[in-house]
């Protein structure tokens, strides 16, 4: 019986130990799926796809840039209706700059810029970790179960149920719901892909909603690297010349 | 002595059972492998010389009011009751890039076709050169339209700029030639972005004539700060061709889906000038404040209504504009009165926010009913002194790429000598056709 006791005891030791390093610091976790998806600083170019319930395609090239948690300029390349016009965040601020009207304009997280199911949110995105706190975390075989909680009431989505990749800690699917609890969207990532490097992580992202029933929006990333630049650069001033940061 | 084996029978399969747990919890899982996913960017990669630009037709019908005060005024000597039009425009951007040095040009050109002859026009919009002397300072030099402000329809403080048309607030415009830069500065903390906007805008008798008159250097400045997630901005120009002006602005996220703007100007000494009761008209030197305020307020369905209040110190009063209307309808019995009236109209009687107090909203909605690529709109102007008002509904469609097609009605409503309701166009409908190119 005490050989029993003891093995029960350090069964139950050698779970708590590896329960506590599966579960992690939830805050911590968060951050290195942040560092997995992106650099602190980078440059990219992403094509954002609509896809209509008729199967009609709409087609949008974005070129981003990022600095640190709360930095990040869009600016549309094509198509040339949509061509110079560029979003500006930094933190929960965000502007959209119009070159036929000519100065920047404050705008909210949940506006849509290009129609479609992703909106700012989901184009001018931080860091999980900026936004979110994980107020709970499922530990599955293969992956973790997140449930993240908005920070502040300006974040876009009130909260996000995440499943990550154990292994790769990166997320899969993310569904996204407002306060009332309504489901306003599900992303799912996928086609892993190498940009070199180090960074390593989907280059598919694609999303539907129940508001906007049979639309369908993807989006690519292409030619993810690191890049530093000034922080003057993401300021309202700057925003007209975004086009001259590629 | 022991317990008995048959009580603690439990112990052994939950020791075994904690085991294996324990050693789950330090399972190592599987990598995955994937397709790489391309496009090309080689496309979209910033060029020496970059240019886009836009075709427009716009056909309009225009439906008269011969009774209206100013249809005497705008048609003199004629008896329709409506007309057609055929408005054609092209706008051409360009820039060219040589190191931190570059070129930019906006040409516009536009041809009117209506009963009353035909009329073409090429104009520069902007013509400028600009040298970005470091990541957070910029110079620029020629002719530039600036935009300051933060509110959507009206903007007192825009201070070196042309009119806005609230029928239609985001027309490109026509610049000043100028020369401006900007200073920034980013930091931590409440106050993330201070920049510094100096503006040099030089009239000469054959230069900016449209800004003012005279010799002068015209100076000004903008203040611009991110604090506390709030845009302010402060903003000054210096008396010269046109009398000193100073003024406040402010933009600020009320939570994921309402904004909130202001912006408030003082203007001295503006010249202007008043219709007696003698038919004759009178230079009159004013001082005066304008101010708007407005939110911009958006649903989870991308339901967006933007609404403006717009107080124009410099406006006519109710009064004002009652016996300018009354004297233009007397045009017809007293053709004396054509000259007076029209210089009165060319002068402030007649244009965008004329009299004093304007109430704007905007109401549109993308792809209701799931109705694709359809964007209906709906835009009021009320004249909060005479209660008459504009209502504009249209209609955008975008299926076609880099086509926008726009369908727009406009209603004009008013009682007898109002803003709107002495307007020589009672309605209109028009449709216009943009290609991007």
């Amino acid at each position: 019986m005490m050989r029993a006791i003891v093995g029960l005891l350090l069964g139950l030791l050698l779970g708590l130990l590896g329960g506590a390093a599966a579960a992690v610091d939830g805050a911590e976790l968060l951050r290195r799926i942040d560092r997995n998806m992106e650099p602190e600083t980078y440059e990219n170019y992403r094509k954002l796809v609509n896809i209509e319930p008729s199967g009609a395609k709409k087609e949008y090239v974005l070129y981003t840039v990022k600095k640190g948690r709360e930095r990040m300029v869009a600016l549309f390349l094509d198509p040339p209706s949509e061509r110079d016009r560029a979003t500006l965040r930094l933190g929960e601020n965000m502007w959209l700059y119009i070159p036929n009207v000519g100065k920047p304009i404050r705008i909210t997280s949940l506006q849509s810029v290009i129609g479609g199911v992703f909106n700012n949110a989901d184009i001018l995105q931080l860091d999980f970790s900026e936004e979110y706190t994980v107020a709970g975390i499922e530990e599955k075989p293969d992956s973790y179960s997140l449930d993240l909680k908005a920070k502040t009431g300006a974040v876009a989505y009130d909260r996000l149920k995440m499943q990550v990749d154990r292994k790769l800690l990166l997320p899969t699917t993310i569904e996204a719901y407002a306060a009332s609890g309504l489901l306003i969207k599900t992303l799912r990532y996928s086609e892993i892909k190498d940009f070199g490097d180090g960074i390593r992580r989907p280059a598919v992202l694609e999303t539907d909603s129940p508001l906007f029933k049979g639309y369908k929006s993807t989006m690519v990333w292409a030619k993810l690297r690191k890049r530093t630049l000034p922080d003057e650069v993401f300021t309202l001033d700057y925003l007209p010349r975004a086009k001259e940061l590629r | 002595m022991g317990r008995s084996v048959a009580r603690d029978w439990w112990l052994q399969p939950l020791a075994r059972l904690a085991w294996l747990l324990g050693i789950a919890t330090l399972r190592i899982g599987a990598a995955q492998a994937a397709e790489p996913v391309e496009f090309d960017v080689s496309a979209y990669e910033k060029k020496p010389f970059e240019w886009n630009g836009y075709l427009e037709l716009r056909p309009e019908y225009q439906r008269l009011d011969r009774g209206a005060a100013l249809y005497g005024l705008q048609f003199p000597g004629d008896t329709r009751t409506s007309l057609t039009r055929t408005n054609a425009a092209a706008e051409l951007s360009a820039v060219y890039r040589t190191g931190e040095m570059r070129l930019h040009y906006t040409g516009h050109a536009t041809y009117v076709h209506g009963p009353q002859g035909s009329a073409d026009d090429l104009r520069t919009y902007e013509a400028y050169g600009a040298w970005q002397a470091a990541a957070n300072a910029n110079l620029e030099a020629g002719k530039r339209a600036l935009r300051w402000g933060k509110a959507y329809a009206f903007s007192p403080v825009a201070f070196f700029e042309r009119a806005k048309d609230p029928l239609d607030p985001e027309l490109s415009r026509e610049g000043f030639v100028l020369a401006t830069g900007s200073w920034v500065r980013s930091a931590p903390g409440p106050l993330t972005t201070l920049s510094v906007t100096p503006v040099l805008l030089p009239v000469t008798d054959s230069l900016n004539d449209a800004y003012g008159s005279g010799n002068h250097w015209n100076a000004g400045a903008k203040l611009y700060a991110l604090f506390h997630d709030t845009d302010i901005e402060l903003v000054y120009a210096a008396p010269g061709s046109r009398g000193a002006r100073w003024g406040v602005d402010f933009s600020r996220n009320l939570g994921t889906n309402l904004e909130v703007h202001g912006e408030w100007a003082r203007f001295n000494d503006v010249p202007g000038v008043v219709l007696t009761p003698a038919d004759t008209l009178v230079t009159q030197v004013r001082s005066f404040a304008s101010y708007v305020i407005g939110l911009r307020y958006l649903t989870e369905h991308q339901t967006t209504l933007i609404a403006e209040y717009y107080s124009n110190g410099g406006g006519l009063t109710q009064d004002q504009a009652e016996q300018f209307f009354q004297r233009a309808d007397a045009i017809g019995a007293n053709q004396s009165l054509r000259s007076v009236i029209a210089q009165a109209a060319s002068r402030g009687y007649v244009g965008p926010n004329a009299m004093r107090r304007y109430v704007y909203a905007r109401l549109s909605q993308p792809e209701p009913f799931d109705i694709l690529y359809v964007t209906p709109a709906l835009t009021a102007i009320v004249n909060a002194d005479d209660r008459s008002y504009t209502l504009i509904p249209e209609l955008t469609f975008t299926r076609i790429a880099n086509l926008e097609l726009r369908f727009r009605l406009q209603f004009n409503h008013g009682d007898r000598w109002t803003e709107y309701g002495e307007k020589a166009v009672q309605s209109r409908a028009e449709l216009r056709m943009r290609y991007h190119f």
